[in-house]
């Protein structure tokens, strides 16, 4: 499979050739390094014109370490005293030029200080404020990251986390350092290049949305057809029955982050529903999944199902389970499915379910927080869909409303969110970061809108945007982007109407835009073909702001004003 | 020491652009002319060897030992035979 190319710059202050070579070698993308010698942090960060900055990356990785900022962080490691004053503004210094080459990528990405090599201080001095050095370290990162922490699209990464998980005697290589000045392990740059990945998809909203849970032995012990719910191990005094616990507080966490959940069981269905509802120290109800599938039918077959029923891709999913077989069988028939290698020891869940990064995101929006009940509520209306006759009878019986607003600052996380995340009803597939799209927005010729519905079962949220670019009394249709989970209910033909509508009161004739194909946008180009707009050799498209309306059904719409900008 | 050696080679592999990937043979050259390895990777080889030693025999390998003589160097089977040699002399 060809890998998405992702261009990164690496300013660092100790010899990066290893961390280089290891992510050239990475699977998950193909990384494109600009990188400069190390040890020229401060020469490249203030100089605009460097050869570096000439083009705009994807990421800047800029890491440091502390005494290469600061000097005076050095003398403690001479066991001198340090002043924490010259401390802050040798730190303040170094923020000052990371804000000033924070335009030239579209993220910025600082590893938090750690040591270059352990040095394990007296216990006695280690905090103390003049000569300790894991004070003064502290305090460093504690500043970096009030100075730091509100700057978009900059994020500061946990070094410590990767100390921590390599254990400090594998992740420095003293070798290494006094032949090369690298001061990390490989296994130790490993960590990082797994973790940026993931970070990376995270921000391009490739993360992981589903996951899908076993029950027997995955959420609870023991197997609840044979011993019953009273005699299923979790909470309680019992060690293993606490493991369980923890790892489902564990994973109703990652729901009230967004992650929506699904139960995929080989059991009988009434069996298990019934220990779901009645063990008292369950943690997850029956409420947090989204749809389940406990039956005797084979794994794969369920998840595909599941999958279907919520208007999802496979890529999205994320599928636990205790048994070897089942995971081994979920691997071969679904490669997109990402199946973790559970541990043995149901102890060891929740720290493993911990270190998985592929559900980790960078910031939370409201829809996050509530995108289980939105997708319930579209398990319902698949159901529902699957018992009448025909697309429009079942649209009618929504009572679908769809609202639709000038672009407002507090919606604009999610509309970010939307143009950098929708791949397959996108038009354009134009991608910008928050700073580009407020600029752009900004610009009078330009309008956009979101998009948001709601019908009986639910309100979805905010689930499109759209927008164009007057000039010359023609409007060019920039975005036209639609979540997939709500495609095919004539929102995408509300959309359409509401430009029509727009650009005739403001005696713009007429409406052009061009359809660009991606690997993942047919859906966009059917719905183009459908309205006769384009067709496969044909990609550009125009119509006038007076031609025929479209059917709209019963579709209650609440507009914004006409008024162009 | 045979094992040693090949993990150490795989553990470099990860390091190096595909063309350049050594292949686990004793005929395989390391230095010289006929090698592609770089001071670096020479150096990563090393590290990974010393490494696994510790890990697996809880031999010690210092970088001075190896540098003694460039021949121990020459080939992935000249390395395998200076280190079986080595630590066979250090237990007699």
């Amino acid at each position: 499979m060809k890998k998405n190319k992702v261009s990164i710059n690496i300013i660092s202050s100790f010899n990066h050739a290893n961390f280089v070579s290891l992510l050239k070698n990475s699977s998950n993308f193909d990384w494109e390094v600009n990188e400069v010698n190390y040890n020229q942090v401060f020469q490249t960060l203030t100089n605009s014109n460097a050869k570096m900055w000439k083009q705009r990356s994807n990421v800047t990785l800029i890491w440091t370490t502390p005494e290469s900022i600061s000097s005076e962080f050095q003398k403690l490691q001479n066991k001198n005293e340090a002043n924490s004053d010259i401390i802050k503004k040798d730190v303040d210094y170094f923020c000052s030029c990371i804000r000033s080459i924070k335009k030239y990528s579209d993220i910025v990405l600082v590893p938090n200080w750690i040591l270059k090599q352990p040095n394990e201080t007296s216990l006695a001095f280690a905090y103390s404020k003049g000569f300790g050095l894991e004070y003064n370290l502290s305090f460093m990162n504690y500043y970096l990251s009030e100075q730091l922490n509100k700057e978009k699209n900059l994020y500061i990464l946990n070094s410590s986390k990767w100390l921590l998980n390599c254990g400090a005697s594998s992740a420095y290589s003293s070798k290494l350092w006094y032949l090369t000045k690298t001061p990390f392990s490989n296994n130790f740059f490993k960590q990082v290049i797994s973790d940026l990945s993931n970070l990376y998809e995270s921000i391009k909203g490739l993360s992981k949305k589903l996951l899908i849970l076993d029950l027997d032995d995955t959420l609870w012990g023991g197997i609840v057809g044979e011993v019953g719910w009273k005699n299923l191990r979790i909470g309680g005094h019992d060690h293993l029955g606490e493991a369980f616990r923890d790892f489902q507080i564990q994973i109703k966490s990652l729901k009230n982050q967004g992650i929506i959940l699904a139960l995929a069981s080989k059991n009988d269905e009434i069996t298990a529903i019934e220990a779901i509802n009645s063990h008292p120290e369950m943690v997850l109800s029956m409420e947090d999944f989204v749809a389940h599938r406990i039956n005797w039918e084979d794994k794969a077959k369920n998840i595909v199902d599941i999958v279907d029923e919520l208007n999802l891709g496979l890529q999205s999913v994320v599928f636990f389970d205790d048994s070897p077989f089942e995971r081994t069988r979920v691997r071969a028939t679904l490669p997109e499915v990402l199946v973790p290698e559970l541990p043995k020891d149901p102890e060891d869940y929740n720290t493993f379910l911990s270190k998985l990064r592929c559900f980790d995101k960078t910031y939370i929006t409201d829809e996050d927080k509530i995108r289980g009940n939105l997708y319930k509520s579209e398990s319902k209306r698949t159901k529902l869909k699957q018992q009448l006759k025909s697309l429009s009878d079942w649209i009618k019986t929504l009572d679908l409303t769809i609202i639709i607003e000038n672009i407002k600052n507090e919606n604009t996380p999610r509309a970010v969110q939307l143009l950098n995340k929708t791949n397959q009803m996108n038009l354009s597939t134009r991608r910008l970061n928050e700073r580009e799209f407020n600029k752009w927005v900004q610009e009078d010729k330009n309008n956009l809108w979101t998009i948001r519905a709601a019908d009986k079962f639910g309100d979805y949220g905010i689930v499109g945007i759209f927008s164009i670019s007057i000039k010359d009394n023609v409007a060019t249709l920039v975005d036209f982007i639609l979540s997939c989970r709500v495609v095919g209910r004539y929102i995408e033909e509300t959309m359409i109407e509401f430009l029509k509508e727009f650009c005739y009161e403001n005696n713009v004739n007429k409406i052009k835009g061009k359809y660009k194909k991606t690997e993942k946008n047919s859906l966009c180009y059917y719905f183009f073909n459908k309205l006769k707009l384009i067709d496969s050799n044909q990609h550009s498209f125009e119509f006038s702001s007076n031609q025929k309306k479209l059917n709209l059904l019963n579709i209650k719409v609440k507009k914004p004003t006409m008024e162009k900008k | 020491m045979k094992e040693i050696v090949k993990r150490s080679i795989e553990e470099l592999n990860e390091l190096l652009p595909k063309q350049k990937e050594l292949s686990i043979e004793k005929t395989t050259p390391l230095v010289g002319e006929k090698s592609s390895l770089e001071s670096i990777d020479l150096v990563n080889l090393f590290v990974c060897l010393e490494k696994n030693l510790k890990e697996k025999k809880n031999h010690t390998l210092t970088f001075d030992e190896i540098l003694q003589n460039i021949e121990h160097l020459k080939t992935v089977g000249s390395l395998e035979l200076f280190l079986t040699k080595k630590f066979e002399n250090e237990k007699k």
